[in-house]
């Protein structure tokens, strides 16, 4: 998918100004704050944990290379294969190679990121394959031709209405949403149209939660179910998996599924969280016969090699969009890409360019939540100003930003100039609020809101007249 | 695609420079980590399991071994479900459990439109009310997820604490992991129209456990 982070600020102003968006958005924020508030709570380990789920990520991309090459390993003694791509083209190639020499032409997916991320249904169709999601929530905003706007909840923005007249168009004539938007009535039929296209699936394509350096086992955290049917039913199953998505053993993906469901949904586990270790046994009822990983690099191994190593350790819970007064706002649409909220105001800058999505690292008022509820402690406001600084290095920002901040920089720097600037700019403004608190050529700001009323002196002065001589 | 693999390979190890104690991570793999593991609280582990497996959506009845298989009877017929042919999982636990004459459990594969399946468990979590059920040669993964309502008929005394007690448990008594290992907590589950939760969304709509106690326990409804 093309990215559209250039325009974030329209976008921003287009979604504030739509009814139904915000109406979602409220409905959303509510349901995930307090239910992970509620599990958290339950949980008096809970910040230990998250403190040894950190440190298990930090020591394996300390070690990232012999992890993979363990699991890789693993994989193969497993019956399965792994495959290894660059960035976007190279994993479709692969994923568009393996379901060709399968001889598949039904392809039934579960929801993955990193398929969104490297854009796999498009490609998949270009060639002429046959693709359906099977989250609920993917498949109906597949049907939208939109992209997921949450990256746990991607139909977060859509009504129950929205969501019937989808169906209705999608599923033909005497379709029971055409006349319900009841959502137990979109359920049944979604369970019902998707079931024919499970039983006709020749490839699934999954993503992981986890991939297990000991055992090979990617891990699938799901609550409908839909990715163990995908990862069962078809012949052939293809994973899709970030390099970041490596643990080393089986107790450490453990540890932090403690925090992964808590800070996602408030679930002390999902429905469904499946280990799968290669392909059908011998002795093996079911199953598919062909397990391939396809291991997707694009930009990860740029970010461990500086200072955003730490935002590899992202496990996609979804607690940081959740906790942003910014998604909360504008919703996942705005950002321009796949990945919304803070974390992905850090990921799409380093995956996409910095040229391409320098307004994200700004879409933040830096106030620290997402930090607070990472799981795995990420310091996204630290990443978020180093995007910022990076920007106005690299000369993303237009010139006259990177004057004003050169010239701010060349006053803060010289004490003596910087309390003649305050103590001018603190007269200034005190004269203004004395006018009726309104700032001119600041447009709406002051319309809604006073301007402070500084007492016309600043810190400094006031202390010098106080202390007098005890101050140097 | 060995070029990519390379390439990759090569980006993370200069990524992360030299220096790196090489001998670390085949430590860890050959002999895991202990991690904390939560406070189970007060009670049995049965009954930490019960509380936490009705509060994942889940129903429980507990039996002893030979009343097991008329409870699984019971539930199907309570539910609606014809009893002449119901696919299960055929492993050893199960097949000597007395079986009413009505209830015809077919080692088979279900149907896309299968109204219940009948399975054991390799084990049950009471730190989260899971049930443990490993794919192999006499449970077909698809019985977990295909049918409307899942039934497991599960030995009590497989109930550990934590998930970590599985991976011991497996390590001892199998060796190499199945291919699939699926932990199920509660019934299929969706929250993706309005954020409204709902039950049955491609997997079971109902998840109902049969817990069979040891033989000198006595037998009551829990």
């Amino acid at each position: 998918m093309r990215p559209t982070s250039r325009s974030f600020k329209a976008n921003a102003r287009g979604a504030l100004l739509d009814p139904g968006l915000q109406k979602a958005l409220a409905r959303a924020k509510d349901g995930f704050i307090g239910r992970r508030r509620d599990a958290v709570a339950a949980l008096p380990e809970f910040e230990s944990l998250r403190a040894t789920a950190r440190d298990i990520k930090q020591h394996t991309l300390e070690h990232l290379d012999t992890y993979l090459l363990r699991f890789e390993a693993a994989v193969q003694a497993a019956g399965g294969q792994v495959h290894w791509a660059r960035d976007a083209g190279e994993a479709n190639r692969i994923v568009v190679d393996i379901c060709r020499r399968a001889g598949a032409e039904h392809i039934i997916k579960g929801k993955s990121m990193v398929g969104e991320e490297i854009a796999v249904n498009p490609a998949l169709e270009r060639e002429g394959f046959d693709v359906v999601e099977t989250d609920l929530g993917e498949y109906i905003i597949q049907l939208a031709k939109e992209p997921p706007s949450h990256i746990i909840a991607p139909a977060v923005h859509k009504s129950r209405s929205d969501v019937a007249a989808l169906f209705s168009e999608h599923h033909g004539a005497g379709s029971e949403s055409a006349s319900s938007d009841e959502p137990e009535v979109l359920l049944n039929e979604a369970r019902r149209v998707l079931r024919d296209r499970f039983m006709a699936g020749d490839a699934g394509i999954t993503g992981a939660n986890f991939l297990v350096a000991e055992t090979g086992s990617i891990v699938l955290v799901t609550n409908e179910g839909n990715g163990d049917l995908s990862s069962t039913l078809p012949r052939t199953h293809i994973v899709l998996a970030g390099i970041e998505k490596v643990v080393p053993t089986l107790e450490d993906a453990t540890t932090i599924l403690r925090v992964l469901a808590r800070s996602a949904t408030g679930q002390t586990l999902t429905s469904y969280t499946t280990f799968v270790t290669g392909a059908r046994r011998a002795a093996d009822p079911d199953g598919p016969q062909a397990f391939h990983v396809v291991l997707v690099d694009g930009g990860r191994s740029d970010m461990l090699a500086g200072e955003f190593r730490d935002m590899l350790r992202c496990i996609r819970c979804g607690a940081c969009l959740n906790h942003c007064p910014v998604y909360g706002a504008v919703g996942g649409h705005a950002y321009g890409w796949v990945y919304p909220g803070p974390m992905g105001s850090v990921l799409t800058p380093l995956m996409v360019g910095l040229g391409e999505a320098q307004a994200l690292p700004n879409a933040s008022s830096l106030c620290g939540r997402c930090e607070s509820v990472c799981p795995m402690m990420i310091p996204l406001p630290r990443m978020l100003r180093a995007l910022r600084e990076r920007a106005n290095r690299e000369h993303h920002v237009s010139w006259i930003q990177r004057s004003a901040l050169r010239a701010w920089g060349a006053i803060a720097h010289r004490p003596a100039l910087y309390r003649v600037f305050a103590s001018a700019g603190a007269r200034a403004i005190a004269a203004l609020g004395r006018r009726g608190g309104r700032l001119p050529g600041s447009g709406p700001w002051t319309d809604y809101r006073a301007l402070p009323r500084p007492e016309g002196r600043t810190f400094m002065a006031e202390a010098r007249t106080r202390l007098g001589n005890r101050l140097r | 695609m060995s070029d990519a693999r390379a390439a990759i390979l090569e980006r993370i190890a200069r990524a992360l420079g030299d220096g790196r104690d090489t001998a670390a991570p085949a430590a860890r793999t050959d002999n895991p980590p202990r991690h904390p593991r939560p406070e189970l609280g007060d009670g049995t582990l049965l009954g930490v399991f019960v509380e936490r497996l009705r509060a994942s959506g889940a129903s429980a009845v507990s039996t002893s071994e030979s009343a097991a298989g008329a409870a699984v009877a019971a539930y199907l017929r309570e539910a609606g479900v014809p009893l002449g042919d119901v696919p299960a999982a055929s492993d050893p636990y199960l097949t000597r459990l007395q079986w009413p004459d009505e209830l015809v459990l077919a080692n088979r594969a279900p149907g896309p439109t299968e109204p219940a399946a009948v399975t054991g468990a390799y084990a049950a979590v009471a730190e989260t009310g899971t049930l443990v059920l490993a794919s192999g040669a006499t449970h077909r993964t698809a019985l977990n997820f295909l049918p409307d309502h899942h039934v497991v008929v599960l030995d009590c005394s497989r109930i550990v604490g934590h998930m970590e007690e599985v991976w011991e448990l497996w390590r001892r008594e199998r060796g190499p992991l199945p291919r699939a290992l699926n932990f199920v907590t509660g019934p299929s589950r969706t929250a993706d129209i309005e954020q409204t939760i709902q039950l049955g969304a491609h997997g079971p709509r109902r998840l109902h456990v049969v817990l069979v106690l040891a033989a000198e326990a006595p037998a009551h409804t829990a």
